[in-house]
């Protein structure tokens, strides 16, 4: 009897240290307090809810040296300390310990910061916090997000965005971006990630740039609204309504344009086209700038 | 036929045949080409020297911020000094001096590694780009959101180190 349990200790000994140790943990803060949470490796779950406390459950990978709560009231801070402390806050070597997962239900009005390297981020519906999310290549998804003014930074990491805020600023090196939500003013960069925006109400103010990533916008313009694309190599598709007022001016240097609006202009000899176009009563603008990417501009 | 008809078709077919020009008329072409060469630079510079300065004010600005990130990284660098005003006239050697600025502060995380090359040719190829065609002006804004995100890579690698 007494083999069969060392035998089965043994056996099922690495499958205990992988599962970490359970996380559950209660402050209470303001509703709109500031959360900062940091998490090297594993997976950082937000959820919201209409208590002014902030649980936390999960569980602590093995070789974290431990979980760091402070404050509370209008400031708390999370943090999962790696056990180089000579290391950044939030760096170190991570490959000395296992992932941590921490989810996080935080009162809805709450402001966010996050800072991860590898962990994947979701927030869902958070209303009226300002959202701020760094990340190396984890993936950060938001759903059902209310904010005046989020900014999502990540270097190799897809991030998704589904919601509404006054200002959006996103960026990736080679991260894919995916925001079906809008922002009254919305900033999209990226290097080689591809860039798509499927709006679900009208655009306002939307910048998106990138140097061979792919960029897709599709969606109405409010009136005397502005999208403005520049791109060195990737292909660019925009699709605006029929009913759109808005000027349009387009060029490619190297690229092919093609445009449901106005006449595209090929000079005779050489390379290169550009297009000049009022669409309704112009009332907006549209510009696209493309080196040598192809540029669609298609009516819906 | 008479006289007359014999005349007419003589001159019909004298026409038919290629009509030489009575002086040399290649003189007179490659002082107009000449002269249109002169003219074009006049126009095509203002613009190109338009490009080129923003892209010079972009790479100096850059330039004092890459220096800084050095400064805090370690002893202060000679080469930093040392690159910056000679480049001030010249938009081509000041987008090299900051991109030799940034390999200096490139980090040395695995995490970032990937990045960090796929940045600097990014740079790279906008900066052959841009002197290909000066004419892309956007493509100098392009180049300074790109160099800014190498700062901010430098800057990540310096906060893991």
């Amino acid at each position: 009897m007494k083999i069969k349990l060392l035998a089965l200790s043994v056996l099922f000994a690495p499958c205990l240290a992988l599962a970490g140790t359970p996380i559950n943990e209660t402050r209470d803060v303001d509703a709109n307090a500031r959360i900062d949470i940091s998490n090297v490796k594993g997976a950082v779950n937000v959820s919201a809810w209409d208590k002014n406390q902030v649980v936390i459950t999960g569980s602590l990978g093995e070789g974290v040296k431990r979980l760091a709560i402070d404050g509370g009231g209008s400031l708390l801070s999370v943090r999962v300390e790696g056990p180089d402390k000579s290391k950044g806050w939030l760096w170190g070597s991570d490959s000395a310990m296992q992932e941590t997962v921490l989810n996080l239900k935080v009162p809805r009005a709450a402001a966010l910061e996050l800072g991860v390297v590898s962990a994947e981020v979701a927030i869902a519906d958070t209303v009226g916090g300002e959202v701020q999310v760094d990340s190396v290549s984890g993936r950060i998804r938001l759903s059902a997000v209310q904010s005046p003014h989020l900014r999502l930074e990540s270097v190799s990491g897809d991030i998704e965005f589904d919601g509404k805020a006054d200002k959006v600023s996103i960026e990736t090196v080679s991260g894919d971006v995916v925001a079906r939500g809008v922002g009254s003013a919305t900033r999209m960069e990226t290097v080689s990630g591809n860039l798509r925006v499927v709006a679900s109400a009208p655009l306002r103010q939307t910048e998106a740039s990138s140097v061979s990533g792919d960029i897709e916008i599709s969606g109405a313009l409010e009136r005397g609204g502005r999208i403005e694309i520049e791109t060195m190599s990737g292909d660019v598709r925009l699709s605006l309504p029929a009913s759109v007022s808005t000027k349009i001016r387009a060029e490619s240097f190297s690229g092919t344009l093609r445009s449901d609006f106005g006449t595209v202009r090929k000079p005779e000899h050489g390379p290169g086209s550009s297009l000049e176009a009022t669409a309704g009563g112009g009332d907006g603008d549209v510009s696209v700038d493309s080196f040598s990417g192809d540029v669609t501009i298609r009516r819906e | 036929m008479s006289e007359h008809d014999f005349q007419w078709r003589r001159q019909l077919r004298d026409l038919s045949g290629p009509a030489q020009p009575q002086r040399d008329l290649w003189l007179d072409i490659a002082s107009r080409i000449e002269a249109e060469q002169a003219a074009v630079p006049v126009a095509a510079p203002h613009r190109r020297r338009w490009a080129a300065g923003l892209a010079v004010a972009a790479s100096v600005a850059l330039a004092v911020l890459v220096a800084g990130v050095l400064q805090r990284h370690s002893a202060p660098s000679n080469t930093v000094v040392a690159v910056r005003p000679s480049t001030k006239s010249d938009p081509v050697a000041a987008m090299a001096a900051v991109d030799e600025q940034f390999k200096q502060v490139r980090t040395q995380d695995p995490r970032l590694a990937a990045a960090a090359v796929e940045l600097d040719a990014a740079a790279e190829e906008i900066r052959q780009m841009l002197q290909q065609q000066p004419d892309a002006v956007f493509l100098v804004g392009l180049l300074n959101r790109t160099n800014e995100r190498r700062l901010k890579l430098a800057r990540m690698g310096q906060a893991s180190s």
